[in-house]
This record gives C-alpha cells, structure tokens and sequence, in this order.
C-alpha cells in the first residue's frame, strides 16, 4: 500500500496547505497532505489519521459529515480525485485503503424508495478495514462492510458484508476470488 | 394586546432555526443566480445554487421549482440546435448531472436525480428521443441506453446500467439492469 502517484510532489512540502485546507476537520494526523481542491462540510466530526494523501488533482475531493455524524479516515490512506464520502451516521475507513478515482461512499440512500420520498430513512453504518482497495466509479452503499484487503473492481456496487480478502466484481456484486494474497505490511514511504 | 406583546409573541412562535435560516438564505441567493444564468429561459422559482454550465442552441423548456444543487463537479446543460429538453416541475438535481440532448428528452414532474448522471439521447449518429415519467428518481450514478422510456414513479438504483423500458413503479438495479416491483422491496430491509 501506500502508493505515491510519481508526479506527487515529495511528502516534505505543503504540509501547512493541507492543514490549511483541512481545517473544518475535528483532528488531522501528521504529515497529511491535499493536491488539488477539498470541499469539507457538514457540522459532523471528521477524524483525518497521519499521512493521508488526497490526490484531488483530476476533481475535487468531497468530505460530508452531517450533524451528529462521524468520518472516520486511518493512517496511510490515499483518496484520489472525485471521490466523495458522505456520513449521515457514520463511515470508518481503515488503516492503508486506497480509495481510486469517483469513489462514492455513503451511509443513508437519503430518500426513501416507497412512501414519502421527501423523509430520510434510516442509515446504516459503513466500514471499510484495513488495506483495501477500490476501484474507480465504485459506489459502496449503506450497510457495506468490507473485510481485511478486500478488493473491488471498477464500478462495483457494494451494500453488504464482504469477507475479508475477497477479490470483488460487477453490479450486482459477486466474488470473483474468494482469497487473495495477503498484502503484505509496508513501511510508509513518507 | 399591546405592539410590544405582538412582537414578543411573534418573537416566540417564529421558527428562528439556523439551518431553516441558512436553507432560506441559500436558496434565495440560488434564485438570484438562476436569474443571472438562465436569462430569458428563466422560469418561476428556479433555484441554482452551484455552478451550472449552459450551451443552449436548442429549446429548453424548464418547469416551476426546479433546483440544482452545489457540488464538486458542474451541472453541464448542452442542447444542440433544433433539439428540446423539457424538464417538468418541481425536480431536483445533484451536482454532476450532464445533459446532452440532440433530438428530445422529456423530464416528469417531481424527479429526484443523483450526482454524476449523465444523460444524452444519441447514440453515435442516431437520433433516439428518451422521455422519463412522473416521480421517478435516479440515483448516483445510473445511466440508461438512449431512446427509453421509463415509467411513472420508477427508481433507477445506484450505479445501474438500463438498457430496456422501466414499467412504471419499478425498481431497476444492476448492470445490465434488471427491474422488479417496488411493492415487493416494502418489506425488505
């Protein structure tokens, strides 16, 4: 993990930019830093972990907490352009994730489908664990769960449990893999 | 009852919530905006509240109560000459949402739309009128083949592909989209 697009500039510079820019958030680790526009809203707690990369060069990069809600982003992460989590209750994404490009997290459908389309139902927590990667266009729907080094392909549509390891494809979602190779544990290239 | 009573009174039972207030604000400054964006295609209440890109050669008929809603990406509306985009009233966009009309698209009533739609009525070279009913809502991400029709209080779910005609109050999921009742998802969780 912790993958460094080559053209990033090196780790040491923009360091006071990104706390700049990610001054709404309640806590930001160490040694984060933002490329490119972030839009952080929401009266919510958002909790940024240490050296988190938010490549938001291609599009901007959105990060919603609602009142009462909580973000939750780990150490090592990467979250490339367009992406947007949004958390009406709340959204953990573990240590080392990759997020790619257009992600698309949320924890509430906001409308219901039936009934009064204007009332919000019920959300549901979504988790991400440790060292998993997203594709690009991935959208992860309320109740999504993703196990340890879980793997999801391009525009895969996720809301359920995955088990841990597992190599995922396609809307709806189904395992291509049941186990891949364990990542291995890196040093942060920071 | 005394002026200083009546104001007190009002004072008490008027609903000074902030977010009501910012909603308020937010949306009376997103009208002021529409104003001076849309021009003449103008229509009642129309509310812009992010940015909204307009290359319209074409006619754009737009309903009353309309919203487009702030984001990361732009709303980006582009009618070609001689085509029409009518959308109906009280509908509500995400950021994101594209349109690319060459020949006709037709929007209902009361449509909900997601974030980074996009929605054209061409394919290549062929003209292929698309129309979307009554109540329906699409969320983020659906996308359909040109020339459907999808019916009245349908629902397009997240990241699904629609390639056939939706029956109205359907829901369609998946990709290639597969459609079922709404009636039988009430009793899911």
């Amino acid at each position: 993990m912790s993958y460094i697009p080559p053209s990033a500039p090196p780790p040491t510079q923009g360091r006071w930019l990104a706390r700049f820019r990610l001054r709404h958030c309640k806590s930001v680790g160490r040694g984060c830093r933002v490329l490119g526009k972030i839009w952080v809203h929401g009266r919510g707690k958002i909790e940024v972990g240490e050296n988190v990369l938010f490549d938001a060069r291609l599009a901007p990069i959105e990060l919603q907490a609602k009142t009462h809600a909580t973000l939750r982003i780990g150490n090592n992460c990467v979250i490339e352009g367009g992406s947007s989590l949004e958390a009406v209750d709340s959204i953990a994404v573990g240590d080392g994730c990759h997020l790619g490009p257009f992600v698309k997290i949320m924890d509430n459908h906001h409308h219901n489908s039936t009934g009064n389309r204007k009332e919000r139902p019920p959300s549901s927590p979504v988790s991400l664990g440790p060292n998993v990667k997203v594709g690009a266009h991935s959208i992860l729907l309320p109740g999504a769960q993703l196990g340890e080094g879980a793997l999801l392909e391009e525009r895969t549509v996720v809301s359920r449990k995955i088990p841990a390891g597992a190599h995922i494809q396609g809307n709806p979602p189904r395992i291509v893999k049941k186990e891949t190779t364990p990542p291995k544990p890196e040093e942060p290239s920071t | 009852m005394s002026l200083l009573g009546l104001a007190k009174r009002f004072l008490k039972e008027f609903h000074w919530d902030r977010e009501w207030l910012a909603y308020k604000f937010g949306r009376s400054l997103g009208r002021l905006r529409a104003r001076w964006l849309f021009g003449n295609m103008h229509a009642e209440s129309l509310c812009v509240k992010g940015k909204v890109v307009l290359h319209v050669e074409g006619t754009l008929r737009l309903g009353k109560r309309i919203t487009f809603l702030e984001g990361m990406i732009p709303t980006v509306i582009r009618v070609a000459k001689g085509a029409t985009l009518c959308i109906g009233d009280d509908c509500a966009f995400n950021y994101g949402v594209s349109f690319d009309v060459r020949s006709s698209l037709h929007i209902g009533n009361r449509c909900m739309f997601g974030s980074s739609i996009s929605m054209c009525d061409f394919t290549g070279e062929q003209l292929k009128p698309t129309t979307l009913g009554d109540d329906v809502w699409v969320a983020h991400g659906a996308s359909w083949e040109p020339g459907i029709h999808i019916g009245d209080g349908a629902v397009l779910a997240a990241g699904s592909f629609v390639a056939k005609d939706v029956p109205p109050g359907h829901l369609a999921l998946g990709c290639p989209a597969r459609t079922m009742d709404l009636k039988l998802t009430q009793n899911m969780p």
